[in-house]
């Protein structure tokens, strides 16, 4: 599904991203670990086309991402609030999202009354601008528009960051039945639980270098602890 | 309340526009001093504009009455543009400060707002060019504190008015109507509100007692003010808000575009930005209502007297002003086009939207920009026929090239825009590009057009200019095409400029 292929990208002389070779399998959930500055979000930037490497190719499908748009008809991603349309209402921004992939308002609406345990009732009831949501709120949006139109890729910069308890749990319950249905995955996330409960194969970045790439097991998270703990 | 003010200005001083660019700097202290500069020989030489209305009135007197109007429709220009500081001082709601102390800081900084700094500017310059010496020393000080107080009056009072008309937006057909009803009754000789406000202010000149009216009016004004930020504290707006998006979601109000599919939602997108978001909104009625004052500057003040055959010889400044009419509502908007959706834009490259449909919609919109210029321009058609065939050409041009225009110089700009901040001393995003892009825009038609007027051929100029603008229409799919390469390339660019950290 995903090749990386001598991916390298530089800021002022600074390598903050060299993956020689990657291979992400269709089906794969993966679960993208690393500290801040890590190279995440850069690794998962390039991946969506979002930042151009210095070197290297990223291809979805054997498709380069650069030189075809069609990888877009079949992956939901969420990164950051800078995928949110912020003067739009959480309504009409899902609406507009739905509209790209074809979807009817109807449709629209089953989706988000199917997610009714994710975000609390006034949520598209308040018609309040995104802008005014708060964090958590926002990342709520984000993460319902990526999963919207049933992608067969999902990609996810820390999903989890910035929900509450319950939102958290409905979400790690919807990416787990995701998985099952062999939606390939990218969830990056500083929580190591929520990571090795979800993904079957953890990839660890330090320095822009993938420094761990290991399947999930029952000691993937003490090994991950470990790995981590100063 | 001192430490609010100076972090107030430290706030204006270091933000990143000013740290981020001398030349940008230089260029705006210059075009802020010229500003400066014409706004005192305004009030310098208002005197004259007077006597050239109306030679031998009465110029203080004059000046007087008509500031009568001045107030009412300036209360109707704060309606529209100005914003309180109010936002500010959330920074501050968790430190052990008084409530009071949060709410008076919004209505003291409000005192140094250009729209009271401007007009005060003018009356001064006009006191002492021409009030102190129609009478006493104590007559034109007392003139000039009833304007200065009026002027906050007014400042205080578009406070109270946000809030309420917020809440009733019907009234706000009342305060729009009620300036041009009383100006319409008073010049059928219906009213004399004018008149009597004249003779108060002149009372008060003779009786300078009287100044505790103003002076209380200030004060009654002011803590209004206060009453209504005390009550709506905690107020997001939300409220007045969902009002009207429940209005535009009943009505199917923009199921019209959606039958263009992605380019018609896009389109959506793009206009619901420039209506909610304060910079694009303020920039778009300015530009419309330029329009209308360029009409009545140029055609009515500056051309009403010339001949068929003077006229004539007026080709250049005729083409130069129905070029930049035509695309005034463009020209402004377009000038930051990509950099509106700043906040956004990794979104549109995220999407499922084809780099087809992002330039297609952007070329529909600033068509249909275009055309509204065009339209609000086109009553002066009416009454000047000969600017006709200059409107035309300088239409089907812009529409043709210009657009285009505005889309190649789009895709270089790569500084980000916060589209909610008030435009007025905002140049964010504002760099040596919008000077260039104003200039071609300008420059290229006129340069085309030049060789034919000197060559006596000036019809056949305008012709070649609509020609040009015809042929760019008609190479509509192609030039979209090189664009959409464009935007490939320089995407990466443009996202990592407008990115948010």
């Amino acid at each position: 599904m995903i090749t990386l292929h001598q991916i390298s990208k530089k800021y002022d002389q600074q390598v903050v991203l060299d993956v020689p070779a990657l291979e992400i399998a269709s089906g794969d959930c993966i679960g993208l670990v690393g500290n801040n500055g890590a190279g995440k979000t850069t690794m998962l930037s390039v991946i969506l086309d979002l930042i151009k490497s210095n070197t290297g190719v990223a291809k979805l499908r054997g498709v380069e991402v650069h030189r075809s748009s069609e990888w877009k008809q079949y992956t939901g991603a969420y990164l950051d609030e800078n995928f949110l349309i912020t003067h739009l209402t959480p309504w009409e921004y899902l609406s507009f999202v739905g509209s790209l992939h074809g979807m009817q308002p109807a449709a629209v609406k089953q989706f988000i009354d199917s997610c009714a345990g994710f975000f609390e009732e006034g949520l598209f009831k308040r018609r309040k601008y995104i802008r005014d949501l708060s964090t958590g709120n926002k990342n709520k949006v984000g993460i319902l528009s990526a999963l919207l139109q049933k992608p067969e890729l999902l990609i996810l910069d820390e999903p989890f960051a910035s929900l509450d308890p319950t939102s958290q749990a409905w979400l790690k319950k919807r990416l787990i039945e995701l998985k099952g249905q062999k939606v390939t995955m990218i969830l990056s996330s500083h929580d190591l639980n929520h990571v090795t409960e979800v993904s079957s194969r953890v990839i660890l970045l330090e320095d822009g270098q993938v420094s761990k790439d290991l399947p999930t097991t029952q000691d993937t998270l003490a090994e991950l602890e470990n790995y981590f703990m100063v | 309340m001192l430490t609010f003010i100076w972090h107030q200005l430290l706030g204006r001083f270091r933000g990143v526009f000013w740290q981020k660019n001398l030349v940008m700097t230089i260029l705006t202290a210059m075009m802020y001093t010229y500003l400066v500069v014409m706004i005192v020989l305004l009030g310098f030489f208002a005197d004259k504009l007077i006597a050239a209305i109306l030679p031998g009135t009465d110029v203080v007197a004059f000046a007087t009455i008509s500031l009568f109007y001045y107030f009412l429709f300036d209360l109707i220009v704060r309606f529209l543009f100005q914003k309180t500081s109010g936002i500010t001082v959330q920074h501050y709601a968790l430190l052990p400060i008084p409530k009071s102390t949060l709410l008076h800081f919004p209505l003291i900084v409000s005192a140094m707002s250009l729209f009271n700094v401007v007009p005060i500017i003018v009356f001064t310059s006009f006191l002492f060019k021409e009030v102190i010496h129609s009478a006493s020393w104590y007559f034109a000080l007392s003139w000039w504190l009833v304007m200065l107080l009026m002027t906050y009056v007014n400042n205080y009072l578009n406070l109270s008015l946000r809030y309420t008309f917020r809440r009733k937006p019907v009234l706000v057909l009342l305060l729009l109507g009620l300036p041009l009803g009383l100006l319409i009754a008073e010049v059928a000789g219906l009213t004399a509100g004018a008149g009597t406000w004249q003779q108060l202010v002149y009372a008060i000149g003779y009786y300078p007692a009287l100044l505790l009216v103003p002076f209380l009016l200030l004060v009654a004004a002011y803590f209004l003010g206060y009453r209504v930020m005390k009550a709506h504290y905690y107020d997001d707006g939300a409220g007045a808000r969902s009002t009207k998006l429940a209005a535009e979601e009943k009505e199917g109000f923009w199921s019209f575009l959606h039958r263009f599919g992605t380019v018609g939602r896009m389109i959506e997108v793009e206009v619901k930005l420039i209506f909610r978001n304060t910079r694009p909104k303020v920039q778009f009625y300015m530009s419309a209502g330029m329009i209308a004052y360029l009409c009545f500057m140029v055609l009515g003040v500056g051309y009403s007297d010339l001949s068929v055959e003077e006229l004539n010889d007026k080709n250049l400044q005729l083409l130069g002003f129905s070029i930049f009419t035509s695309s005034s509502i463009m020209l402004i908007y377009g000038q930051f086009l990509f950099a509106w959706e700043s906040s956004y834009f990794d979104g549109v490259l995220a999407h499922n939207i084809a780099s087809k449909d992002i330039i297609t919609a952007k070329y529909w919109l600033l068509t249909g920009m275009c055309v509204l210029s065009s339209l609000i321009f086109l009553p002066a058609f009416f009454i000047y026929p000969l600017i006709v065939p200059y409107a035309l050409s300088a239409t089907i041009f812009n529409l043709g090239f210009s657009s285009f225009l505005l889309i190649l110089t789009g895709t270089f700009n790569t500084s980000r825009i916060e589209a909610n901040k008030s435009p007025f001393m905002n140049y964010q995003g504002t760099n040596l590009m919008q000077f260039l892009m104003v200039f071609l825009i300008i420059c290229i038609p006129l340069g085309i057009y030049w060789p034919f007027v000197e060559a006596g051929l000036s019809d056949w100029g305008l012709i070649v200019l609509a020609g040009i603008g015809v042929l760019s229409l008609l190479l509509r799919n192609q030039i979209i095409k090189l664009f959409i390469r464009l935007l490939n390339l320089r995407k990466y660019k443009m996202a990592r400029g407008f990115r948010k950290f």
